[in-house]
């Protein structure tokens, strides 16, 4: 990984003061989740005038926290959660906002704005659906304003979900915490009621089994350490050829190495063999390994084209069926169903030159993922992607310096992501509280400008 | 085995008793001779009698010190008196070797010292000889006779006990027995120049084709061997110590000690208790550095003779020429 | 004061089970003064056992015991195994012994833990071995060293310069660790030209063994064979001896490379002899139960194995033959032929060390006058031997050879329960081993 010496600098007193003066980036330090940390370090306000906004403010009461609904001028916040559930047209906004816009410039760095809304898509009345997508321009935009390591994110609620729902809390914690550094202008939404709390918010994976494939290094590495931490079992698997890094990981994970090519047509039988063989068990399943091949469309060559295809999508649609295909990956009777996480990337979504075939396989893990959700939902799982955008990896040290510099800055917190920011948002996504989120790609890119 | 050593005979009636000579003082004397010879040849050349007496000196026997250094170039067990209790042949040899120098350097003796060539040895290995046992060390000479390149003789030792009555000494006091047979090229017994029937030498079955047997072993022999040997030995012959003291004496390189070679063919095999006979006869010199192939061979229990006979071949694993064959034959 | 109680010794009855090997890794093995040229003994073990670790999930477990060893030792690593397993994530209250019989040092540290487990003195083992040429120990001359013990020795100043002063330029040349064998001076290879010759194992024989291993290796690589097997080392994935495109012609044109005096009979080129190899393998053994308990796979049973060694110092016996002996009185003992074999796994120390054994055992005059059997033990069908390669492709890092062949035995048995595999491995001194696994 490439040391980020621009933000290390504009961390450094003289650099604060250049930067400034320069009119420069001034990408923060990001608060990011630590085991025993509060979800956020001081109070939070809740704003709005719903029903949702009260039960959100009780529910964060049973975490301990300092929970406000009015806050003193020049005292630092947090975290601002403002609650539009109650608005029926775009003019019901106002109160809402303004209120949040008031409190912004108190809003502690690393601190947290988080929009609660109902559901625009379900909306058939104009003014309702205008009012809601509303919210969702308001958070983008102000998700580009927030400074200081600072994020705004929505929280999207089906039209008569309630607010209690396990994900509600679950994603409201997770848009809070540390564990959410790297989101920012994204929104969460939470479509049922699936989910459970955990008992300790601190080992949310306890006694479950994940395989995460392409472990041996980078993000796939880092996903195995965040899924270990919060105390999952894993299953680590790359290509024969990465056993030795692979080794590593599953060594400081404890856990146990699978050296398999997942393209393999008997992949997702072999994984499955190996799960019930050491755990009986096999609860999430992380498709992290992928590979890039770029070339310009007019230059590709099968090889390129093809191999990126194989691996990237092909390869996980085939082990989703196997998967799916088997009782060992399907709990029934136990409280929280099994979770496929799957890496998609911002080139999915906005495209990239020179990732034609990139792509086009990761866009196609975000149609993979919303298809599928509904086979996932039939044994009470769910699955989902995560979108990275620029993450500091070996493979981005790579890029050379000056592209690399302007990825880097290219979002609103102006830097890079690191692994375990990706990792954080997946370990959520696999766990039992994310029930009620499924056939979501989520974006973990520091809201990147490329792309929407 | 059929050896002159079958006679049993313990040599001239005439017994001289002399001092341990140092075999230092007896290299330096006949190189010195040998430089006066070249100029003025000594009568000898005609020579053809051996000298009519033996020699004997008491010998304070091996020192447990020798030993560890004797053990340290041949390998094998410790002679701690639980391992290995008694000298090794060789070892043996190697402390009658003086006064069978002694008696040689004589002026009595005619044939020149320095160039003499080692042809074979056959010991019988009686009793055992401890560690620190004196013993009486008597030599002689005996069987001058023609040879196809020169004239042959067989320079007898025996290590006696320290009691033995050294003149007719009793059979049971007679502890080691060998005899090495020596050439001394280009010299001619007086009155038969050339003439007369050689005996059958080993060489002349050199002229067959040698057929390797196959190898068991394998002797990488370093250029220091020489000097190695020479270190345990006391040795110090200068055709054995490097290829300038040997080119002095008309070798192209140092040769290792034909008694090196019979060490380590018995290294191993020698019973502890002795009761044994061996014999080595050399053919082309080892010239250092080199490395030998090596065949050993158990030949087998002869009942009838109560022994088990071991036969023994060294030889140039690249020319396929022979240096060597051995024999031992121990009590079964 | 205690007291034996006899009563209860005498009536006591030993309670043996059944030992399964539970898996193996390896690093793949690479040529001397290649890939791992740089790696230590303890660097290569620790990989080998971190990739056993890892691939079943041992981490913080203390393992009942880890034997293992190296033929080729620094005197600095008097306990290689030990400090191997503490650079591992096992319980480090995980006791270790280095083990070492020559080329036979994986099977004995394989074999003498499955005995343990049997009796129930340990639940689980691992067996483990590493060499490495590239790394070899050198060490100074024998009269060097002498001196400076002396030196070392002295009490005055005076005897230690005394000591000292002996010292001359001669002494100080480094020495290389001997390869040949100490009583006879020949190296491995000119005993075996010895044997080949004697046995009249051909040289086209010996080639089309080499080759087969060759093809073999590499197909099982190729179908995946080895991928819960070995675990890179260094960015190398496969081991760096395997010519996948050699061929007998190839081959054939290589001049010999042992047995050079033999002249126009010598049949042992580079080819058909193993190479010099660094590398490391471990295997996993358990009780029947411990496997159960921690959900592990239980590929094969270790049935037995056998101690075998010859009177080879003049000669009497191949240097390389013992495993001839052993197969004979570990089949007695299990009242077993070669026909009740599904698999033969036999180390190709020398494509002629495999033929001059098999050559053997279907001798009459050699079963009889050598092994007292009244008939030749059998012929060992060839579709069966070393069908995944063996060490004339893979290589032979001394030590780890016994690794490799027992878990890649076992995988080959996995899954066909009954079935019975055979194991012979030769070592230096004369001395071999055979094994037999079957199938779970």
């Amino acid at each position: 990984m490439a040391r980020d010496t621009y933000t290390e600098f504009a961390n450094t007193p003289l650099g604060r003061r250049l930067t400034s003066a320069l009119g420069l980036p001034q990408p923060a330090r990001l608060r990011r989740h630590r085991p025993g940390a509060p979800v956020v370090p001081g109070p939070v306000v809740v704003v709005g005038t719903g029903t949702v906004s009260d039960e959100i403010a009780s529910l964060l009461l049973t975490w301990d926290l300092d929970v406000r609904r009015h806050v003193e001028p020049r005292e630092r916040v947090s975290a601002v959660i403002a609650c539009f559930d109650a608005i029926s047209t775009p003019a019901d906004l106002s109160e809402t906002a303004l209120g949040l816009g008031r409190m912004l410039k108190q809003v502690a760095p690393s601190g947290r704005v988080v929009t609660v809304f109902r559901s625009p898509d379900a909306a058939s009345d104009p003014a309702l659906r205008a009012a809601r997508k509303g919210v969702e321009g308001l958070t983008r935009s102000l998700a580009h304003e927030m400074r200081a390591g600072a994020t705004a994110n929505g929280l999207v609620l089906a039209e008569d979900l309630d607010a209690g729902a396990p994900s509600v809390a679950g994603g409201l914690r997770f848009l809070l915490s540390g564990r959410s550094a790297f989101v920012s202008g994204q929104f969460l939404t939470v479509d049922s009621v699936n989910g459970v709390l955990p008992g300790d918010w601190d080992r949310p994976l306890e006694g479950q089994v994940a395989v995460v494939t392409g472990a041996a290094r980078g993000i796939g590495a880092s996903i195995a350490e965040v899924l270990h931490r919060d105390g999952a079992q894993l299953i680590v698997v790359d290509v024969p050829a990465a056993g030795e890094q692979l080794a590593a990981t599953a060594n400081r994970v404890s856990g146990t190495a699978l050296q398999l090519d997942i393209t393999a047509d008997d992949a997702g039988e072999r994984i499955l063999a190996h799960a019930r063989q050491h755990y009986g068990r096999l609860d999430i399943v992380v498709h992290n390994a992928g590979i890039t091949r770029d070339k310009l469309l007019a230059n590709m060559d099968p090889a390129r084209w093809d191999s990126v295809i194989a691996v990237n999508i092909e390869a996980q649609l085939r082990m989703n069926r196997a998967l799916l295909a088997d009782d060992l990956f399907n709990r029934p009777e136990g409280t929280s169903g099994p979770r496929i996480v799957s890496l998609a990337s911002t080139s999915g979504i906005a495209g990239n030159r020179g990732q034609t075939n990139y792509a086009a396989s990761k866009a196609g893990v975000m149609g993979m993922v919303a298809a599928s959700s509904a086979q996932l939902e039939a044994r009470h799982g769910t699955i989902n992607a995560v979108a990275p955008g620029f993450i500091e990896t070996e493979m981005t040290a790579k890029i050379p310096f000056a592209t690399r510099e302007v990825a880097r800055r290219l979002n609103s917190l102006n830097q890079g992501g690191r692994p375990d920011d990706v990792a954080e948002t997946i370990a959520y996504l696999a766990s039992p509280a994310a029930g009620g989120t499924s056939g979501l790609t989520l974006r973990v890119c520091g809201q990147n400008l490329v792309g929407a | 085995m059929t050896d002159r050593i079958e006679e049993q005979s313990t040599g001239p009636v005439d017994v001289r008793r002399i001092e341990l000579p140092a075999l230092k003082d007896i290299y330096v004397h006949a190189g010195w001779e040998s430089a006066r010879s070249a100029v003025a040849p000594r009568s000898s050349g005609a020579a053809d009698e051996l000298p009519g007496h033996a020699v004997v000196a008491r010998h304070p026997g091996a020192s447990a010190q020798q030993l560890e250094q004797y053990r340290l170039l041949f390998g094998g067990e410790p002679f701690d008196g639980v391992h290995r209790r008694g000298l090794p042949s060789v070892l043996a040899h190697i402390l009658a070797f003086p006064v069978q120098m002694g008696l040689l350097a004589e002026e009595a003796f005619p044939l020149p010292l320095m160039g003499m060539v080692h042809l074979s040895n056959a010991v019988e290995h009686r009793r055992r000889v401890t560690v620190d046992e004196p013993v009486q060390i008597k030599a002689w000479t005996e069987g001058l006779r023609p040879h196809r390149r020169g004239t042959q003789f067989d320079a007898v030792v025996e290590v006696l006990a320290d009691a033995a009555d050294v003149g007719r000494p009793a059979e049971s006091e007679v502890l080691w027995r060998g005899v090495s047979t020596y050439l001394s090229r280009g010299a001619h017994l007086a009155g038969r120049p050339g003439d007369g029937e050689p005996e059958r030498q080993p060489e002349s079955s050199e002229r067959e084709e040698f057929i390797p047997p196959a190898k068991t072993g394998q002797w990488r022999l370093g250029a220091d061997m020489g000097r190695r040997y020479a270190a345990v030995s006391g040795d110090w012959n200068p055709i054995h110590i490097s290829s300038v003291s040997a080119r002095m004496l008309g070798m192209p390189r140092a040769i290792v000690h034909g008694m090196y070679a019979a060490g380590r063919m018995l290294e191993g095999r020698e019973p502890d208790d002795a009761g044994h006979r061996w014999r080595i006869t050399f053919e082309a010199p080892m010239r250092l550095p080199c490395t030998v192939a090596f065949h050993a061979e158990r030949r087998g229990v002869d009942a009838s003779a109560g022994q088990v006979v071991e036969t023994f071949t060294g030889w140039d694993p690249r020319k396929g020429r022979r240096h060597f064959t051995g024999e031992l034959a121990s009590p079964a | 004061m205690t007291t034996i109680d006899r009563t209860s010794a005498q009536t006591r009855t030993v309670q043996t089970r059944d030992v399964v090997v539970i898996g193996g890794n390896r690093i793949p093995f690479a040529r001397a003064h290649g890939a791992y040229a740089t790696a230590s003994n303890q660097d290569m073990l620790t990989s080998g056992l971190n990739g056993l670790v890892a691939r079943f999930g041992l981490q913080g477990q203390r393992i009942g015991s880890v034997a293992g060893g190296a033929v080729m030792k620094h005197s600095k690593n008097f306990n290689l195994v030990r400090e191997s397993v503490l650079g591992t994530p096992l319980d480090p209250a995980t006791p270790a012994t280095d083990v070492q019989m020559a080329c036979a040092t994986g099977m004995e540290a394989i074999g003498s833990l499955a005995d343990k487990i049997r009796l129930g003195r340990i639940e689980s083992g691992i067996g483990a071995g590493v060499d490495s040429i590239s790394d070899a120990p050198i060490v100074v001359t024998d009269a060097l060293r002498r001196i400076l013990m002396e030196a070392n020795r002295a009490k005055t100043p005076g005897q230690r310069l005394k000591a000292l002063a002996k010292i001359r330029p001669g002494h100080l040349a480094p020495q290389a660790p001997g390869v040949n064998e100490p009583r006879t001076g020949m190296s491995m290879g000119e005993h075996m030209a010895v044997t080949a010759h004697a046995w009249g194992i051909g040289r086209q024989e010996q080639d089309e063994l080499a080759l087969a291993s060759h093809q073999n290796l590499a197909a099982a690589y190729d179908d995946g064979f080895f991928d819960d097997l070995v675990t890179p080392f260094k960015g190398v994935q496969r081991d760096t001896n395997l010519r996948a495109d050699s061929t007998l012609e190839k081959l054939g044109k290589l001049a010999p490379a042992f047995g050079r005096d033999l002249g126009e009979e010598a049949t042992m080129t580079a080819a058909n002899s193993t190479a010099l190899t660094d590398g490391a393998s471990a295997v996993l053994l358990g009780s029947a139960d411990y496997a159960e308990a921690h959900d592990l796979p239980q590929l094969a049973t270790f049935v037995d194995y056998e101690q075998a060694a010859v009177d080879f110092v003049d000669g009497a016996e191949g240097l390389l033959m013992a495993p001839a002996y052993a197969a004979a009185r570990m089949l007695e003992r299990n009242g077993l032929t070669f026909e009740d074999f599904e698999y033969f796994e036999i180390h190709e120390a020398f494509a002629s060390t495999v033929l001059a054994q098999i050559a053997a055992w279907e001798d009459e005059e050699f079963c009889r006058g050598k092994l007292g059997l009244d008939a030749p033990l059998g012929r060992i069908d060839r579709s069966r031997l070393n069908i995944h390669g063996s060490s004339l492709a893979a290589g032979h890092p001394f030590a780890a050879t016994g690794g490799r062949i027992v878990a890649t035995l076992a995988k080959m048995l996995h899954g066909k329960p009954g079935k019975l595999g055979f194991i012979s491995v030769c070592a230096a001194g004369g001395q071999g081993i055979t094994a037999i696994l079957e199938g779970r």
